[in-house]
């Protein structure tokens, strides 16, 4: 039986780690983007 | 159909009041808040010209705040702190926002019921009300000032955050004492299986409410965050953390039945920090967006304070008045001048003349008068704990808020 706690806390690095790849990869499309330009995702 | 025309005609009255107020504070050349009140106050005379109903009671204003205005002020203040300077001075702040705060609360709740001295009249909860109340600050002319001059970043970010993180502690605290007042604590939002009594179960109570709005607020900034990096558009990226800060509030308060506004503000810092480096990409709108929005509905708070304020109030209550200035100031340079020395256990010292700066220009503000508005009217004290709040505000604006400016410029910060 694993510990709430130990749960909450290994969503919560789960969590940011996934923030830094999604980050990541962002940046490394930046070029590509125009991320003002909303008309395209209409 | 004519329910919803009315209530369009309604927002539209009190909408331009505000713009009419913020043109009044550029004639003035004083604070935008003081222009709106202004308006508000002539709006409300206009009324009987116009034989028009604004359709606000004293019923829904609670509904009116609580689900609507606080939460776009309270995300908007958090989201306006860097959160790099943030956690450099996060042990101050907190120790301000927290002990600061209680002190400040206590501190004003026994200088006012001794100081009406009237306990049939104004028990130890109307004091206590007060007290949570006025513990708010709103240092608006304050950080203004320090933003024309030299703008000293440090002392921008202790003033501003050391508002935000008391401004959340007073809210929760008032939501706890107004909950006792009402005697909703009995029902409590917080499923614990049996009725709430004695110290131990309010301290369990209070600390479900806190941690559990900590642990909902970062949830919610984590979601956000991820959720504006799939998006990956500016546009969108507003929709959500408008979403995120009403939804948090909603969350948090009524789904899962603890503290919203904490709720609200961590997940406005959490998802900041989360998206630092989006700041110029898919956020470059955030900042604007925000800015308007706080601007819209701290212009109608002090328009509805316009609304709300009666002549009877100064006639009637004016030595209640005087008092809670007294207290409020006392309690709040009291509290500064007992916590900051600690300050250095926790993080960097605060020098002496911030000190000064923070308990003079912790002004009452926005969230002083959200907070009073929201009062039931089925307390017996209200309107004397209203009357107070005002009084204390309005010498905030006037006097407070001028002579702070002042005092920056002569301790050259």
């Amino acid at each position: 039986m694993v510990h709430p706690g130990r749960r909450v806390v290994s969503g919560f690095v789960f969590a940011l780690a996934v923030i830094k790849e999604m980050a990541r990869e962002a940046q490394d499309d930046q070029g590509e983007d125009d991320y003002t330009d909303d008309s395209k995702h209409v | 159909m004519e329910g919803v025309t009315t209530l369009v005609g309604q927002g539209l009255y009190m909408a331009l009041a505000a713009v009419a107020g913020l043109g009044i504070a550029r004639l003035l050349k004083r604070d935008n808040t003081l222009g709106c009140l202004i308006a508000g106050v002539l709006a409300g005379a206009l009324l009987p010209v116009f034989d028009y109903d604004t359709g606000l009671r004293a019923e829904n204003l609670h509904q009116l705040v609580f689900f609507v205005i606080l939460p776009v002020l309270i995300f908007q203040s958090a989201w306006r702190i860097d959160p790099d300077i943030l956690f450099r001075w996060l042990g101050p702040i907190l120790l301000l926002a927290t002990i600061g705060v209680v002190i400040c609360a206590l501190i004003t709740s026994v200088l006012v019921y001794y100081g009406v001295h009237h306990p049939t009249g104004f028990p130890w909860l109307a004091a206590l009300l007060t007290g949570a109340i006025l513990a708010a600050t709103d240092p608006v002319s304050v950080v203004a000032r320090i933003r024309q001059g030299s703008a000293n970043e440090e002392l921008l970010t202790l003033v501003e955050g050391e508002s935000l993180f008391n401004d959340a502690v007073a809210i929760v605290l008032f939501s706890f004492v107004l909950g006792i007042a009402s005697h909703s604590v009995m029902e409590g939002s917080v499923a614990t299986g049996e009725t709430l009594s004695g110290v131990g179960s309010f301290a369990l109570y209070f600390s479900i409410l806190f941690f559990g709005g900590l642990a909902v607020g970062t949830l919610c900034g984590l979601v956000t965050a991820i959720v504006i990096l799939f998006l990956r558009s500016a546009g969108a990226a507003l929709m959500v953390l408008v979403l995120a800060a009403f939804g948090s509030f909603y969350l948090a308060e009524h789904v899962v039945g603890v503290s919203g506004i904490l709720s609200v503000m961590i997940c406005a810092i959490v998802s900041r920090a989360c998206l630092r480096e989006q700041q110029e990409t898919y956020l470059t709108h955030a900042a604007p967006t925000w800015e308007w929005l706080g601007l819209l509905f701290q212009a109608l708070i002090f328009v509805i304070m316009g609304l709300v304020i009666t002549f009877e109030m100064f006639t009637q209550q004016w030595l209640a008045m005087i008092i809670a200035i007294v207290a409020a100031i006392g309690a709040r340079g009291l509290a500064v001048f007992l916590v900051a020395p600690f300050a250095r256990f926790v993080g960097p010292p605060i020098p002496n003349s911030w000190r000064l700066i923070l308990s003079w220009g912790g002004l009452r503000g926005v969230i002083a008068v959200a907070l009073v508005l929201s009062l039931p009217v089925e307390l017996p004290y209200w309107w004397t704990v209203q009357s107070m709040v005002f009084g204390v505000v309005l010498f905030s604006l006037l006097v407070q808020g001028t002579t702070s400016t002042r005092l920056i410029k002569k301790l050259e910060l």
